[in-house]
């Protein structure tokens, strides 16, 4: 009887143990992929970014169209990591008029950015974010990180780290379903 | 003065002290960097644990600051600035509560601490009554 009711004691002080430790390991993340997708229920910020060919982008005026956003920098280099992605992304969606897609400099000389687009050479345009503005806007902690937005303005995707073309691609092909 | 009245008025004194600190620290800023600094200490940098956005060297602390004091200057309240950062970046970004009663209850705290060391003093001062004879 003794041995009976020690055994349901320890039983019953372990549970909230064993529940404990299942909560910690819920929030922690496993396996090798090194991004993280965010919930969000942000909206494209009406801010008007310069491109680096000198062209004026008011973030606000993209309504309509499905837009990919992507903090990078030339001194990141899980940023070059993360490019064969976009490359991937701009192969499928780079000529189509409801997709924008847009590099956005991140803490990085403009001048160098620039050179670096001019020399891979980046084909999806990139613009300056002077004071980071876009980049708090949207709740960007670091580099890289891959936004997509939906045609209403509503971010309906968000990547912190190197985005992979198997996130990005169902989530844009998502985003130009939804409501137009 | 009796030593035990001396003792209680030292007390009573370095109470006031006490609470003319807090009240100085507690003091709202006025000029723009100012109110920018005391809201940067109230939000917390969301890549470096608990270190608040004032005191973080990191990017995003800086850029926080930058968004703070631009959104001060528009004319926002701190509580307002504080919402939107919880927007963006999770509630627990905020190191202090948002609710107005708790704050008023802080800023309370000196003017009561003030209000017990005059009493006590007033009591360690004051003649003492004659004691009734049974």
């Amino acid at each position: 009887v003794t041995d009976t009711r020690t055994l349901r004691r320890l039983g019953a002080g372990l549970v909230p143990v064993i529940l404990l430790l299942a909560l910690l390991g819920a929030g922690s993340r496993t396996g090798a992929d090194p991004q993280a997708v965010r919930a969000t229920s942000l909206r494209l910020p009406d801010i008007t970014v310069e491109r680096i060919d000198g062209v004026e982008v008011a973030l606000g005026s993209l309504a309509g169209q499905v837009v990919v956003l992507n903090f990078w920098a030339t001194w990141c280099d899980p940023c070059r990591e993360e490019e064969p992605a976009l490359r991937e992304v701009w192969r499928r969606f780079g000529d189509r008029d409801d997709v924008v897609m847009l590099g956005l400099v991140y803490h990085d000389s403009l001048e160098t950015a620039a050179r670096y687009a001019r020399e891979a050479p980046l084909p999806w345009p990139v613009a300056a974010d002077p004071g980071s503005s876009t980049a708090v806007a949207l709740g960007v902690v670091g580099i890289p990180e891959t936004l997509v937005v939906a045609r209403d303005g509503q971010v309906v995707h968000h990547v912190i780290g190197p985005a992979t073309e198997r996130d990005l691609v169902p989530a844009i092909r998502r985003a130009l379903e939804g409501p137009s | 003065v009796t030593p035990r009245g001396a003792i209680t008025l030292a007390a009573a004194l370095m109470l006031v002290v006490f609470a003319l600190l807090v009240a100085a620290t507690r003091a709202p800023a006025v000029d723009l960097d100012g109110r920018t600094l005391a809201l940067a200490r109230e939000l917390r940098c969301p890549v470096c644990g608990g270190t608040s956005v004032a005191d973080s060297p990191s990017m995003v602390a800086a850029d926080m600051r930058s968004a703070i004091r631009a959104q001060l200057a528009e004319g926002r309240s701190p509580d307002e600035v504080k919402a939107w950062f919880a927007e963006r970046y999770g509630e627990d970004t905020i190191l202090t509560p948002r609710n107005a009663a708790s704050g008023w209850a802080i800023r309370l705290v000196p003017f009561a601490a003030v209000a017990v060391a005059a009493t006590v003093a007033w009591r360690a001062l004051a003649p003492r009554r004659a004691r009734a004879e049974p």
